[in-house]
């Protein structure tokens, strides 16, 4: 009867970072931090190309706006970059201290920054697909009405 | 003795768990997981079919170099064959790369959706281990892509033939 408590119990208990979870997620965070890194020096260079561009465009006679719109889109995408490697390195860090001090409070939010890593590149991926589909749109329509761009 | 069980007691009251609100991020991260690996998915069958597009204009360049007598020369067409078989090789590889961080990426979801649902401390194990090679894959990959940009950088891609050089 006491073993049926336990199975019971066993069954309606919570999930708990095991010593295995707790290597693995070690690893992971390590990881993301180097991914992290990784994606704080891209951008850096993504917004310095955009910089560069934009500074051409004062400088340069032949078509100054285009390069000032793509100095522009640089310098966005390199301010979007950055977030996903912020989420990364919150995480790397919240991991770390959550597992090395036993800390629920920061594994709670080394969990909260995973999530919203996944729900950035969800979103992402769906303005990719917009763009991709809006792309195909505006070729179908300049196809159809004979028009150059 | 008793410094044995005092110590394994505390071990014991330090254990982390998943607390409900983790659960609930837990659910999210899983929905946008399977999101995202799909797209992976699609974007791999997209990259397969391009470098097979690129093998086959390769392979129709050589069979109208053929048909023509050898006429335009070899040196015309032999570097478009070329050019075409790398963009199809490096769209191959690029296409099965994705495979991978895909794979661990759907199996962390539907792992970490089970461990939620039903309490289960196994899907849950797994779920993490999955989780770590995807971090693992996208950084290795992540690696490899900074050695090339570094090696292009250097000049070790750059075509050493002469009159290639612009200047």
């Amino acid at each position: 009867m006491d073993s049926l408590d336990q199975n019971l119990n066993l069954s309606k208990k919570e999930l708990v970072v095991t010593q295995e979870a707790r290597y693995n997620f070690g690893i992971a965070g390590k990881w993301a931090k180097f991914l992290a890194i990784v994606g704080f020096i891209s951008s850096g260079f993504v917004v310095l190309a955009g910089l560069i561009m934009m500074g051409t465009a004062v400088s340069v006679s032949f078509a100054p706006a285009q390069f000032f719109l793509m100095g522009l889109v640089y310098l966005v995408m390199g301010g979007i970059l950055i977030i996903p490697a912020l989420y990364l390195l919150r995480y790397a860090n919240a991991i770390a201290q959550g597992l090395q001090s036993d800390n629920q409070t920061e594994f709670d939010s080394a969990i909260q920054n995973l999530k919203s890593l996944f729900k950035f590149a969800g979103i992402y991926t769906i303005v990719l697909i917009g763009i991709y589909i809006l792309v195909i749109l505006i070729a179908f329509v300049a196809a159809a009405s004979g028009s150059r761009f | 003795m008793s410094d044995n069980l005092d110590v394994d007691f505390k071990s014991e009251q330090k254990e982390i768990t998943v607390s409900p609100v983790a659960k609930k991020r837990f659910a999210a991260i899983s929905g946008f997981g399977i999101f995202v690996a799909i797209y992976g998915f699609l974007i791999t069958v997209f990259m397969l079919i391009l470098a097979f597009k690129f093998y086959g204009m390769a392979s129709d360049m050589e069979k109208m170099y053929r048909g023509f007598g050898g006429a335009p020369s070899s040196d015309f067409v032999n570097p478009i064959v070329s050019m075409y078989n790398t963009m199809g090789t490096i769209m191959l590889i690029i296409g099965l790369l994705c495979i991978l961080p895909g794979v661990f990426l759907i199996r962390y979801a539907t792992n970490i959706r089970n461990a939620i649902q039903n309490n289960d401390q196994y899907d849950f194990e797994d779920a993490i281990k999955y989780l770590r090679n995807a971090f693992i894959s996208v950084a290795v990959y992540a690696a490899l892509m900074l050695i090339l940009i570094a090696l292009s950088y250097l000049g070790v891609f750059t075509p050493d033939r002469p009159g290639m050089t612009p200047f």
